[in-house]
């Protein structure tokens, strides 16, 4: 009889004792302390009264008949998923961060010689070697930062269609959520015509932030190591263009800010790098 | 075929996650979700477990998912410096507080909670968002989806004992949220 349960040790097991989930010793036991106990009996009551209520909710059913779109759902599946990062959260801390650099920049004076050098924040790359050693760890980590989504090839980028994507989005889009808004955003500027995107590199809500020297109408990047940022010429985004929606950031600071609003991914394109001149590659 | 599979599970499905994360959206997403991954895995289900306890733990998994991007955002939001969000959080003192009732007029309530036609499927409900993730996973696996303790442990990741206990002290606090409801209602009346 010392081996029989009291209330205590019962308690625990009464949810598993209502549901037979005990095992014969433990059941054995259970049973015979419940005959012998109105207040555990009670208590056992009041479980299967909560069990009992819960069974009682009702099935429910989403809005949208998955199984009515599931074929085109895995059709437009994208081959890698990667969520999209928070925008807003990456958004603000990149242009804290973009603010801070740009007051230091403004404090930088600039190399005479590099007022009619190419315009781009990798302006020197040709011209001089930096004097600190190119770290190759930390480019490593830009490139990583900025490479495409894995699994996406960007040849494959560069030749889709994008009338054909937008249908296919348009056509099972009647739901704002689920894998097609995890599709690669490195994929969405794709999406869009390029007039639609030429329009929008004008406007002023602009997430994407690139700041090179000015001088010249136009020049992108095209090789060179020394930011570690879009150097490889596959993604050379990083352009000043007068004509694409600039703005002078302080009278002597000969810094251009270009806007850019394609939708690209935010986190995978941040980097802040510096050359040897203090000119800031930013990119949001 | 895979459309087939797809309706029989696709209610089961969306009324545990809705259950489980209060919010018929992000319920749906993952619907859709556990099925296209389901799709995409379904040469690695190994007849070791039910079929459906495979996409149970697969949809368990968006769940806790979203759950913790939940609580990523929600320690965001304390650590901004926007003054509307200056509010003290509430503890889950006062958030007892608010009666079941008071729940149930609320306005901002999700709409597909307009479902739960009777009133006592309304204070059920009602009182299960105010148990804690684990708590309430577990007893929507058990006491809705019928799973077994065996089958819940292998869906969440844990010991059959970690399914028992956190089965026993959810069903604990319901009872207690549920204590002046069940009391006008006759308790027993409700258990047969």
């Amino acid at each position: 009889m010392s081996n029989d349960f009291n209330c205590e040790q019962l308690e625990p097991l009464l949810s598993a004792y209502h549901d037979g989930e005990l095992n014969e010793a433990e059941r054995t036991l259970a049973e015979r302390h419940l005959n012998g106990c109105d207040a555990c009996q009670n208590r056992l009551l009041e479980i299967g009264a909560v069990a009992s209520s819960l069974k009682l909710l009702p099935r429910l059913n989403p809005k949208t008949d998955v199984a009515a779109n599931i074929e085109q759902l895995i059709a437009n599946q994208p081959k890698s998923v990667t969520k999209i990062q928070r925008p807003v959260i990456w958004g603000a801390a990149g242009i804290a961060a973009a603010a801070a650099v740009l007051l230091v920049a403004g404090n930088f004076k600039i190399a005479p010689n590099s007022a009619n050098s190419p315009v781009t924040a990798n302006s020197n790359v040709n011209q001089s070697l930096p004097k600190h050693e190119h770290d190759p760890a930390k480019s490593q980590d830009l490139e990583i930062a900025q490479a495409p989504a894995p699994g996406v090839n960007p040849a494959q980028q560069e030749q889709s269609n994008p009338a054909q994507v937008a249908v296919g989005n348009h056509e099972h889009g009647s739901t704002s959520h689920g894998p097609e808004s995890k599709k690669d955003p490195a994929l969405d500027q794709h999406e869009k015509p390029a007039a639609d995107r030429n329009a929008k590199k004008n406007s002023k809500f602009n997430p994407h932030l690139e700041v090179a020297s000015r001088g010249n109408e136009s020049s992108t990047v095209t090789g060179g190591t020394t930011s570690g940022s879009h150097l490889d010429g596959s993604d050379s985004q990083l352009i000043a263009n007068r004509s694409g929606g600039t703005g002078v950031l302080g009278a002597d600071s000969n810094l251009v800010a270009v806007y850019d609003t394609e939708q690209r991914g935010v986190t995978e394109e941040l980097g802040i790098t510096t050359d040897e001149d203090g000119l800031y590659a930013i990119k949001l | 075929m895979f459309q087939t599979l797809v309706r029989r599970y696709q209610s089961r499905i969306f009324t545990a996650a809705f259950r489980i994360l209060s919010n018929s959206e992000e319920a749906e997403e993952v619907v859709q979700d556990t099925f296209l991954k389901v799709h995409q895995n379904i040469s690695k289900f190994r007849q070791q477990a039910s079929f459906s306890s495979w996409v149970f733990k697969i949809a368990h998994n968006q769940c806790m998912d979203i759950l913790r991007n939940r609580q990523r955002r929600k320690g965001f939001r304390l650590l901004s410096f926007d003054p509307q969000s200056n509010k003290p959080e509430p503890t889950e003192e006062s958030m007892e507080a608010f009666t079941v009732i008071s729940q149930l007029t609320d306005p901002g309530a999700d709409p597909s909670q307009s479902l739960e036609l009777s009133e006592q499927g309304a204070m059920v409900s009602e009182a299960l968002k105010q148990l804690t993730d684990t708590q309430r996973t577990v007893v929507v696996l058990h006491d809705i989806e019928g799973f077994q303790y065996s089958e819940i442990a292998e869906i969440v990741g844990t010991s059959i004992g970690t399914v028992r206990s956190r089965l026993h002290y959810g069903r604990v606090k319901l009872k207690e949220l549920l204590e002046p409801y069940f009391s006008q209602q006759n308790m027993s009346a409700i258990s047969r």
